[in-house]
């Protein structure tokens, strides 16, 4: 169930939102994360950024949350996870909070190297993805909560 | 999540109703790809999905694996699903065609 949001004020039970910030809990289970997702991109629209930061927001948002639902409460009951976007001038910032186990720090230190495509991998391309597209990684646990931080530029880097 | 197919040309056009191939369908969708009936390449029109996390990546590489020796090709990917699939480099492995007409052109 879609519960109130926190940290920022509450707002009606789904979460909140203003000009330039947007938070939402949600439960870690697929359906609850596609729901949430769907709402993020709502407010990433409103904000109407140029699509290939919409886009690289929406995927590396994802991503996250997927690892959550899959790793952070893998056998353990799906817990909630807390949302947050926060609009810069030059950056959208992306929080994601949950109460599942510790995330491993390698996670930020090590390099992800892209699956071999010549392979036929069909896995591991979650945190190839959110490397790729995500800056100011950061990963920290407090009081048994996972809070992972990163933030995509809204100008597109030159490629 | 349903796929619809038809035979079009020389493909077998398979349909998805559904928005996204995520981690919520990913499993459906491959098993709905591996029990699409017949022997002709399959083009998968993508033209209303929106979203493809990398679960759905997998789930569509597993389809072709699934579907070998018969082709799966892709139509009509958005831009964000674009985006997926260039980063992954997962764009070199599939014959990834414009829309569906497109494919037809190219064989």
């Amino acid at each position: 169930m879609l519960a109130e949001a926190v940290p920022f004020p509450r707002n009606g039970g789904h979460g909140s939102a203003g000009a330039d910030f947007f938070s939402l809990q949600f439960e870690a289970t697929p359906p609850e994360t596609r729901l949430a997702l769907a709402k993020a991109v709502m407010q990433l629209g409103l904000w109407d950024l140029p699509e290939d930061v919409a886009a690289s927001t929406e995927i590396a948002l994802a991503e996250a949350c997927n690892n959550i639902a899959e790793h952070a409460y893998a056998g353990r009951d799906p817990g909630p996870v807390w949302l947050g976007l926060l609009l810069q001038s030059t950056k959208i910032i992306v929080t994601l909070s949950d109460r599942g186990w510790p995330l491993s720090p390698d996670l930020v230190q090590a390099p992800v190297t892209a699956p071999d495509p010549s392979a036929l991998p069909e896995g591991g391309f979650g945190w190839f993805l959110i490397k790729s597209l995500a800056q100011d990684l950061r990963i920290h646990r407090m009081n048994g909560t996972n809070h992972l931080t990163f933030s995509i530029p809204r100008t597109k880097p030159a490629s | 999540m349903r796929l619809s197919h038809a035979p079009e040309g020389e493909f077998l056009l398979v349909t998805l109703d559904a928005s996204r191939i995520d981690a919520a369908s990913a499993l459906a969708f491959k098993d709905e790809m591996r029990a699409l009936p017949g022997s002709a390449d399959v083009l998968l029109d993508l033209a209303r999905v929106t979203f493809v996390d990398s679960s759905g990546l997998g789930a569509i590489v597993a389809a072709m694996k699934a579907l070998a020796p018969r082709r799966l090709h892709l139509a009509a990917l958005n831009p964000t699903v674009a985006k997926v699939f260039r980063l992954t480099r997962m764009d070199t492995v599939f014959p990834i065609h414009v829309s569906v007409g497109e494919a037809h052109h190219a064989g």
